[in-house]
């Protein structure tokens, strides 16, 4: 499996792994170094008296490394990951050594003992408690949220702007005593509209308008479809067991990874993976929380392609998403890829989603032939059809997209809602690339 | 959506003032607020929030992208060069990445040598620094193509693609393009420029006037010299300032005319018969005459010469003097040949010496240059004269007197340094790790060479309190020659 050096800077934790990894992708930095199916390793003479072991599982891209850093991946697996990118004549199609195949083979025995593993008994009258107990702190945390609101809505947002973060702070705290996480989140996103922005009444109406239709719902749950049931409930902040879910048939297909964003949340990275499926033309999106100073359980990067079974969370419109067990595979080429044909046809599929669910989160689309055009003082993204939808003002990439684009259409895929956009990545050439 | 305006100027006021009506909502609507409004449970509060929330639905499902079919179509032109490698292109994103814009020239000028363009995903950020270096520009704009010219036409920071003739940034352009527009005419066609400087003089300011003679420094020759003896009645100070510094240049001009005059009865060179006849005195006599043209010292010769100098005011006036003239001037006072004019300076006038070497550095006498490098004097001008392994040779010389300096002037070389040289060099910058750091290493790395990649460890300070300051710089310096050695392997150079 080779990636391409923009995938492997995807893989860096930080702008100071990317630059330490790069300065090791220099083939006198390696003592020793090999590569098979399996593995990818080397050995890197760092400041100890020993070079430090480094190692990629190169089926699910995991890392080993002996060196002391607590950042994941670490420096040498990202420059072992470059050089070989760059001079993969350097490395010899060899045996494991010992050190590697202890580990390869202990991660293979772990992914078999994860598939035996057996469920201890369940105390269902326990557990049903305590699910009582939570949803009466629920509905009496959203009677406070409603009435809020409705504080809000009286009074008029015209001073909005002028509430402290105790404010939101305040009400997001009692949603997080009433268990409803999803809630206190959606209250401090409000709190966290930019009210220097010209419009901000617009999102900022959006967004409590959406706090309102989930907290309003909620109390009809029982007349409201099941799998709309579950959107609510997710939007309130319960979850579901990922091993619930991974019992649960999943959707077996080629996944290209279109998108990837990491946002730092109190003590939480949370990631997000956009995934599109080659075959069943299925979006989805992967999280992936991961608490300061651990490890991922996924190293994924724009660009790569994944041979998984995924298992969508029940929702009216799929999207969210867990993966039962991958393999990273050779990207394909374009040929493959089936997106929009243009904005008229996003629009319709946009409306059938919203439809279904009001309050759902942005998704990525994979559309094809889009090119930037400036109209109006404004970059645009121009259908073949000659339908415009503009280029969202938080996409900071647009001379890297012309670059690309040279004035010609390019597949992309993008993000975002009603007539604004923000590309995530393209096609060009025979690569994906991040943008 | 109107619809969306009432709700927001509802919320915006508060559900105590106006809500918005059934009247003004769509079709599609209109039904939905009707139950909502026959509620008789729901306050108003509510009764806006469902209808809201209705309304943003709609919205949300309503959107139509805007159509625009009569765009006018702007595309790149296709390439006419092929792309570098993909393997060059990384290098280059690592260059990128350590801001070093003397690799980056390198690099673009390689690209450029090979008749290759730029992959289209790193214009950007070369047409970024070049934006910010002048000088990377003309490499840029070569090694971008023609989808760099396209962008530059979309980006109006990247103008620099635009190609103004010199003849037209003369005549139409800002004050320093007009000033470069003639700089670079005078380095090819002197007369030329004095030419078209000539024709706008009546029309130029006092400070344009000054700022565009300055540009006659470059080739300021013979030609010029009429034209600017007829500059004397100019009023103003710093042009006035400006002629006599170029006559000061030009060897027959009246200043330099009038200096030799007095340097004719001020200097003699006496040889006398000793020792019956069988040998020859020879000595130098400084004397200024009694009188002596007061317009000398109106033209910037000093007349006193400070508390700490060596020298009297007498031998100030005749050391500035001597400074001043062709070396041209003692061969024909002296009788002699350049070798034996500077052999009686040194012998006879061992502290004038240094106002000969400043003549010859000063009037560009190339002839006379031999005869000074093994003298102690350093005279820097002489460096460009001389070729790259005498250079070296000259520089060498006073990296034990004055290392500081000689690394100076072996940082501003042309060409790059030969391995035994630059090892030199860089033990000198190891004992200054503060002043010769990581940007420094980044701005001259086209001066080391990369066969000394595996000597460059072993470099250490002689105080080792900066042992440690100078390894950072050492493995910064190793990771750009590097980063050279790649460049020069991806273009097999």
């Amino acid at each position: 499996m080779q990636l391409t050096e923009d995938q492997i800077y995807a893989l860096a934790p930080d702008d100071a792994s990317k630059k330490a990894g790069r300065d090791l992708a220099a083939p006198a930095k390696w003592v020793s170094k090999g590569i098979n199916p399996l593995a990818l390793w080397g050995e890197c003479q760092g400041s100890g008296s020993k070079p430090y072991q480094t190692q990629v599982d190169l089926t699910a891209i995991a890392f080993k490394c002996s060196c002391p850093s607590r950042k994941f991946p670490c420096k040498h697996g990202l420059g072992l990951l470059l050089l070989r990118a760059r001079q993969p004549d350097l490395f010899p199609d060899s045996d494991m050594p010992a050190w590697v195949s202890e580990w390869i083979g202990k991660r293979s025995e772990k992914e078999e003992k994860k598939a035996e593993k057996t469920e201890k008994p369940v105390d269902e009258a326990a557990q049903a408690k305590r699910q009582q107990s939570r949803e009466q702190k629920v509905i009496a945390g959203i009677d406070g949220l409603l009435v809020w609101i409705k504080d809000i809505i009286r009074g008029g947002i015209l001073t909005i702007p002028e509430k402290d973060g105790a404010y939101w702070d305040g009400m997001a705290r009692r949603m997080v005593d009433a268990q409803a996480s999803g809630l206190a989140a959606i209250v401090r996103d409000l709190g966290a509209t930019n009210f220097w922005n010209e419009g901000w009444q617009s999102s900022f109406m959006d967004k409590l308008l959406q706090l309102y239709l989930v907290a309003e719902s909620y109390q009809h749950l029982p007349i409201i479809d099941p799998l709309l049931q579950q959107d609510i409930r997710s939007a309130i902040g319960f979850t579901m067991s990922q091993d619930e879910l991974k019992k649960q048939d999943g959707v077996n297909d080629t996944w290209l990874v279109i998108g990837k964003e990491s946002r730092d949340e109190q003590q939480l990275t949370v990631e997000q993976n956009w995934l599109y499926g080659l075959k069943s033309k299925q979006y989805a999106l992967v999280l992936q929380f991961i608490v300061r100073g651990q490890v991922g359980q996924l190293s994924l990067s724009t660009g790569m392609c994944l041979e998984a079974e995924l298992s969508y969370y029940p929702s009216a419109v799929p999207f969210r998403a867990i993966i039962k067990n991958h393999s990273i595979t050779p990207t394909p080429t374009q040929a493959n890829v089936a997106g929009f044909t243009g904005w008229q046809q996003v629009a319709e599929h946009e409306t059938e989603l919203n439809s279904k669910l009001p309050f759902r989160s942005e998704m990525p689309l994979v559309v094809t032939a889009l090119k930037p055009v400036q109209y109006q003082k404004q970059w645009w993204l121009q259908d073949e059809q000659g339908y415009l939808c503009c280029i969202s003002s938080s996409f900071k990439n647009i001379w890297q997209l012309l670059a690309l684009s040279g004035g010609e259409p390019l597949t992309m895929t993008v993000i975002g809602k009603e007539n604004e956009y923000r590309p995530l990545g393209v096609w060009h050439g025979q690569n994906y690339k991040a943008i | 959506m109107k619809a969306w305006e009432y709700v927001i100027n509802t919320a915006m006021l508060g559900t105590d003032k106006q809500i918005p009506s059934p009247a003004d909502l769509p079709e599609e609507i209109t039904g939905v607020a009707a139950l909502i409004d026959a509620s008789e449970t729901a306050d108003k509060e509510v009764k806006f929030l469902q209808k809201a929330a209705a309304i943003y639905n709609y919205r949300q499902c309503g959107f139509t992208p805007l159509e625009q079919k009569e765009l006018p179509v702007h595309t790149a032109s296709p390439e006419t060069s092929p792309y570098c490698t993909e393997a060059a292109s990384a290098i280059l994103s690592d260059i990128l990445n350590e801001e070093p814009t003397a690799l980056l020239g390198l690099w673009l000028s390689h690209c450029h040598q090979t008749g290759k363009i730029l992959l289209p995903d790193v214009l950007p950020a070369v047409l970024d620094v070049a934006l910010k270096d002048k000088s990377l520009q003309p490499l840029a704009v070569a090694c971008c193509g023609n989808r760099g010219l396209w962008l530059s036409g979309l980006n109006p920071s990247w103008d620099y693609f635009s190609t103004v003739s010199d003849k037209e940034l003369w005549q139409t352009g800002k004050p320093d393009e007009r000033a470069g527009a003639l700089e670079k005419l005078r380095t090819t066609d002197p007369d030329m420029a004095r030419e078209w400087l000539q024709q706008t003089w009546p029309q130029e300011t006092a400070a344009s006037k000054a700022d565009l003679l300055k540009t006659f420094r470059v080739n300021a020759g013979a030609a010029d010299q009429d034209w600017l003896e007829s500059l004397w009645s100019e009023k103003g100070q710093k042009v006035k300032e400006e002629v006599v510094y170029l006559l000061k240049r030009i060897p027959g001009s009246s200043i330099i005319k009038l200096y030799e005059g007095v340097l004719r009865e001020a200097v003699m060179l006496k040889k006398e018969k000793a020792l019956l006849g069988m040998m020859t005195k020879v000595s130098i006599q400084f004397k200024l005459p009694s009188r002596i043209d007061e317009a000398i010292f109106k033209s910037g010769i000093e007349k006193l010469s400070g508390q700490k100098s060596p020298f009297s005011d007498e031998e100030f006036i005749i050391y500035q003097l001597i400074e001043s003239v062709p070396p041209a001037f003692w061969e024909q006072r002296f009788e002699a040949a350049p070798a034996q004019v500077v052999q009686y300076f040194e012998k006879y006038a061992p502290a004038m010496t240094g106002a000969l070497g400043m003549a010859v550095s000063r009037f560009k006498a190339a002839s006379w240059m031999p005869y000074f490098l093994h003298l102690d004097g350093f005279y820097v001008d002489f460096i460009d004269f001389l070729n790259p392994p005498e250079q070296e040779k000259y520089l060498l010389r006073f990296f034990k007197p004055d290392p500081r300096n000689a690394i100076h002037y072996a940082l501003q070389l042309k060409q790059e340094w030969s391995a035994d040289f630059a090892i030199t060099v860089l033990r000198e910058m190891a004992n200054y790790p503060y002043e010769y750091n990581r940007a420094s290493f980044n701005k001259h790395i086209r001066l080391i060479p990369v066969t000394i990649i595996n000597q460059v460890k072993a470099i250490e300070p002689k105080d080792l309190n900066l042992l440690n300051t100078w390894a950072k710089n050492r493995d910064h310096l190793l990771k750009l020659l590097r980063l050279k050695q790649q460049t020069l392997n991806a273009f097999n150079a």
